[in-house]
């Protein structure tokens, strides 16, 4: 019974999929470019090189981050369109503990990655407290919330104290606050040498190869376990779907909505702290508009079918494509937002569930006709 | 023996000119293995009011369905007024005349009732000019024509509910219907909007229109229909005359057993008071007092019913002795300590549970399993939960007892999404759960509504044991008879005050209907 209902949610996913890149290529033929190189120049730069598969896993952390928190809250019938803000409040509180504390490796950055989740979950928290105490819907808020944390960031990136000049970028966090791997080691002479015997080596370590991966497994695993098997998933999933049984069954809907708004504000924060600790340059940046990690959350929630585990997937996945695109456009010279087009047309697709079954029920009608004619 | 009877009797009823309006001949249909309808016969006269009876998921809905082209039938044909037809999609089923006014009413809100009328079959002139003046004459004239007193320029939205549906019929009329379908019409209505409805139908009736009913209320049946088919698991039992059955025969036909109504228990002269409501006011969502002053008082072995015409505060009542509205003033006591304007949680931890008036909105969790909907207010209790982690396993086993202490059909359905099972099933698993933490006072707001007679009669069986146990019951429903029926003591509520308690032993339904619309009232 499992089986079958995997396959009944993985179906309408691989048709999205499909219809995706169908729908891309036609767009890419329709501007002069050959599809099918495109793709498999997109495919050369996710799998041909143990670099480029490492970065893909690099690049999907705060994407799996931020996804699982747009699917918690959306389990919990809340729409966390604030994710975004939520994850430059955790970049942003990451930052300046790095750069102004001085503490020892690995507490320092457990202190700013506490310190991170817990002020982007507050961030969030306060779009789900004026949800819960005055009704105010949460989307509203949350997108006045993203503006406010921007220009928050806009504010103190543009302090003296902290600014670089001429380099437009903040100082770096101290070095014990990153999170790379092997970083260290890449500068010691012993393996400096052997890195330079060994291709594959030197291959994964030009990349920004950091921990941020386990973290954002550990949290799909928690996530994972706190919907399916504690008392407090259960009131969230419980409110998600019918909000009215869950008061009359004397569940407190008001508290739980600030809960709920809380943790997904804190894993949107812990995407925005191993971003700012795990990738070079380790600085902050002057931002033009958002980066997009929330955004995107959203729609690797959506595609994950709000489950964590499908977070997971679908994170790699967006991360992949996104990764593959650079190499198509360096070597095919495709522009690289065609993923951009792809992605929508995914969307569409999984947002109208039914579509799959109407192509599934016309290929099986031919094939019935088919059968008749032959008879 | 007795079939060959009836059907004999039928005959004899039956002018021997007429030839059927709708005459469906050894219909089957089955969907995947379920097969719903097993060669039923339906005949229907011009002229007559036909009720189509039968339990939930009986198959009269699939039926009915099959002759508005909804669904095409497997086996079996269906003539209509003597010709045979073939309806395969609905618009065929509109051309021969036959339309179907929906238990859910297809309107648009924001619309007219002249332009919801018209939606799909637009007067124009000239080029997509739509012609509302011809369209408001003409169906105005259509409403006068059969006395439905719509008027035709007002917005749907503003209408009640005996408005909208007599738009619908309005609207089927206007598509020139001859044989006409109602879904539980009576469903939604109060109880003065369904004897408007009933003599409604007689016009139609004595206009020569067909009308057929799906129902599961015999009382109604008997008061206006001509004729009655029952149907049971996708088998036509019998058509009978209703005039020659009474209520209780024709409800034992439908469930296939004899209904017997329990003598009332005898109230144990208690006097321990169990729930306690002192001058109660109680404001709606818009700051209208709903609740004006109300005093209540319901005692251990007894049950307390609540009678009333809908709107008149019983929502708000309910949901002030469950916490979840605010009150402005007074007292809601059990045993002596005052709940009022605490929590849910409290209030259920006080012992009262509370079985909600629309069980899909408030009382159960559709998407989750009839395990997880059984649990919803036990899941943090030991051993059910540690630490806050669920154990499944045991409340597996707690569902699955409770499925067959409730008799909860099907069996071993403790995993399925309890949205499969029939309403009186579901209904079932609101009453195991609000049942099995064994409450000192039980709220049941409605606790038969869309309810079939066999299911009915399970609910007030579960109630009359709870009386039994010396539990208090709080009883509100609009069915008069069913207060009547259940009931030690009837408060009448009216415009948000109770205007009188009578013994249910020294009172009549006349005098009842009497104040339930405030007639009692100095």
């Amino acid at each position: 019974m499992n089986k079958f209902n995997l396959k009944k949610k993985l179906v309408p996913f691989f048709f999205a999929l499909l219809g995706g890149f169908f729908v891309g290529g036609l767009c890419l033929i329709c501007c002069g470019y050959d599809p099918i190189n495109s793709y498999l120049a997109m495919l050369e730069g996710i799998f041909a090189k143990p670099k480029y598969m490492v970065q893909v896993i690099v690049k999907s952390a705060p994407l799996i981050l931020t996804g699982l928190s747009v699917a918690l809250a959306f389990k919990s019938g809340l729409f966390n369109i604030g994710a975004e803000g939520q994850y430059m409040v955790g970049l942003l509180v990451a930052a300046l503990m790095g750069i102004k504390l001085s503490l020892p490796p690995v507490i320092h950055f457990l202190a700013l990655f506490i310190a991170a989740v817990i002020a982007a979950g507050v961030w969030g928290a306060v779009a789900g407290f004026l949800k819960a105490k005055f009704g105010i819907n949460e989307v509203v808020i949350s997108i006045m919330l993203n503006w406010i944390a921007f220009y928050l960031h806009k504010y103190i990136f543009a302090q003296p104290w902290l600014l670089v000049r001429n380099l437009d970028a903040s100082l770096p966090i101290r070095e014990t606050a990153r999170i790379s791997i092997f970083q260290k080691f890449k500068e010691t002479a012993q393996w400096k040498g052997m890195i330079a015997k060994n291709p594959l080596f030197s291959d994964i370590f030009k990349t920004d190869l950091n921990i941020g991966i386990f973290v954002a497994l550990l949290a799909v695993i928690l996530i994972h376990y706190f919907l399916n098997k504690t008392t407090r998933g259960f009131e969230f999933k419980t409110m998600g779907i019918n909000h009215e049984t869950a008061s009359f069954v004397g569940m407190n809907v008001k508290r739980n909505t600030v809960l709920s708004m809380f943790i997904a504000g804190a894993i949107s924060g812990a995407a925005g702290a191993i971003q700012i600790t795990g990738v070079s340059p380790y600085r902050m940046t002057n931002l033009a508009g958002f980066e997009g990690y929330g955004n995107e959350g959203i729609y690797i929630a959506l595609v994950a079918n709000c489950s964590p585990i499908g977070c997971l997937f679908s994170g790699l996945f967006f991360s992949a494509i996104k990764c593959g695109s650079s190499l198509m456009q360096i070597k095919v010279g495709t522009p690289r937002e065609i993923i951009k087009i792809i992605t929508g047309v995914i969307i569409f697709f999984i947002a109208v569930p039914f579509l799959h079954k109407l192509i599934l029920n016309y290929l099986q009608k031919k094939k019935e006709n088919k059968l008749e004619n032959t008879k | 023996m007795e079939l060959e009877r009836t059907e004999q009797s039928l005959l004899e009823h039956l002018p021997a000119k007429n030839v059927a309006a709708v005459s469906m001949c050894n219909i089957h249909k089955s969907f995947g293995k379920n097969h719903a309808l097993r060669g039923v016969d339906l005949n229907v006269m011009p002229g007559t009011i036909h009720a189509l009876l039968g339990e939930n998921g009986a198959g009269k809905s699939t039926l009915m369905n099959i002759l508005c082209g909804f669904y095409h039938q497997d086996i079996g044909f269906i003539s209509i007024n003597g010709k045979q037809v073939n309806i395969t999609n609905p618009k065929m089923a509109i051309d021969y005349g036959i339309g179907m006014v929906h238990q859910h009413f297809m309107l648009v809100q924001t619309f007219t009732v002249a332009q919801n009328i018209m939606l799909g079959s637009e007067l124009t002139k000239g080029i997509g000019v739509i012609d509302f003046k011809r369209a408001n004459r003409e169906i105005t004239e259509l409403s006068n024509e059969y006395r439905l007193t719509v008027n035709t320029k007002k917005k749907v939205l503003d209408m009640s509910v005996g408005m909208q549906q007599r738009v619908e019929i309005l609207k089927v009329l206007y598509r020139g219907a001859e044989i006409l379908i109602l879904d539980e019409p009576t469903a939604v209505l109060t109880s003065q909007e369904a004897n408007d409805l009933m003599q409604i139908m007689r016009n139609l009736a004595s206009n020569n229109k067909t009308i057929v009913v799906i129902t599961h209320k015999i009382n109604e049946i008997k008061r206006v229909c001509d004729f009655c088919t029952i149907i049971r698991r996708g088998e036509n039992v019998l058509t009978v005359h209703v005039d020659d059955y009474n209520e209780q025969q024709l409800g034992a036909m439908m469930v296939e057993r004899e209904i017997v109504s329990v003598p009332r228990l005898k109230t144990t002269k208690s006097k321990k008071t169990i729930l306690e409501i002192k001058d109660l006011v109680v404001k709606d969502d818009r700051g209208v007092k709903k609740i004006n002053g109300v005093s209540l008082e319901v005692k251990a072995g007894e049950i307390l019913g609540v009678a009333g015409v809908d709107e008149n505060g019983q929502q708000e009542l309910v949901e002030a002795i469950t916490c979840l509205r605010k009150v402005e003033s007074g007292t809601i006591k059990i045993h002596g300590k005052e709940i009022q304007n605490t929590t849910t949680k409290n209030v259920i931890c006080s012992g009262i549970s509370a079985i909600p008036e629309d069980r899909h909105r408030s009382g159960l969790v559709m998407k989750f399993s009839v395990a997880e909907n059984m649990i919803l207010k036990r899941y943090k209790e030991k051993p059910f939960s540690r630490c806050g982690r669920m154990n499944k396993i045991l409340i597996k086993q707690f569902a699955d007892d409770l499925i067959e202490k409730f008799d909860i059909r099907p069996p071993n359905c403790a995993e399925i999404p309890i949205k499969k099972l029939s309403g009186g099933n579901q209904q079932k698993v609101i009453i195991a759960r609000e049942v099995s933490n064994n409450p000192d006072l039980l709220v049941a707001m409605q606790p038969t509504r869309g309810l079939d007679i066999g299911a009915i009669e399970y609910v007030h069986q579960k109630l009359w044991e709870q009386k039994k146990k010396e539990k208090a019951i709080l009883l509100i429903s609009l069915e008069l008879n069913e207060i009547m029926e259940m009931s030690d003591r009837i408060a009448v509520i009216y415009n948000g005050e109770i205007i009188a308690v009578v013994e249910a032993d020294a009172t009549s339904e006349e005098e009842m209907g009497a104040l339930m619309v405030g007639g009692g009232k100095k």
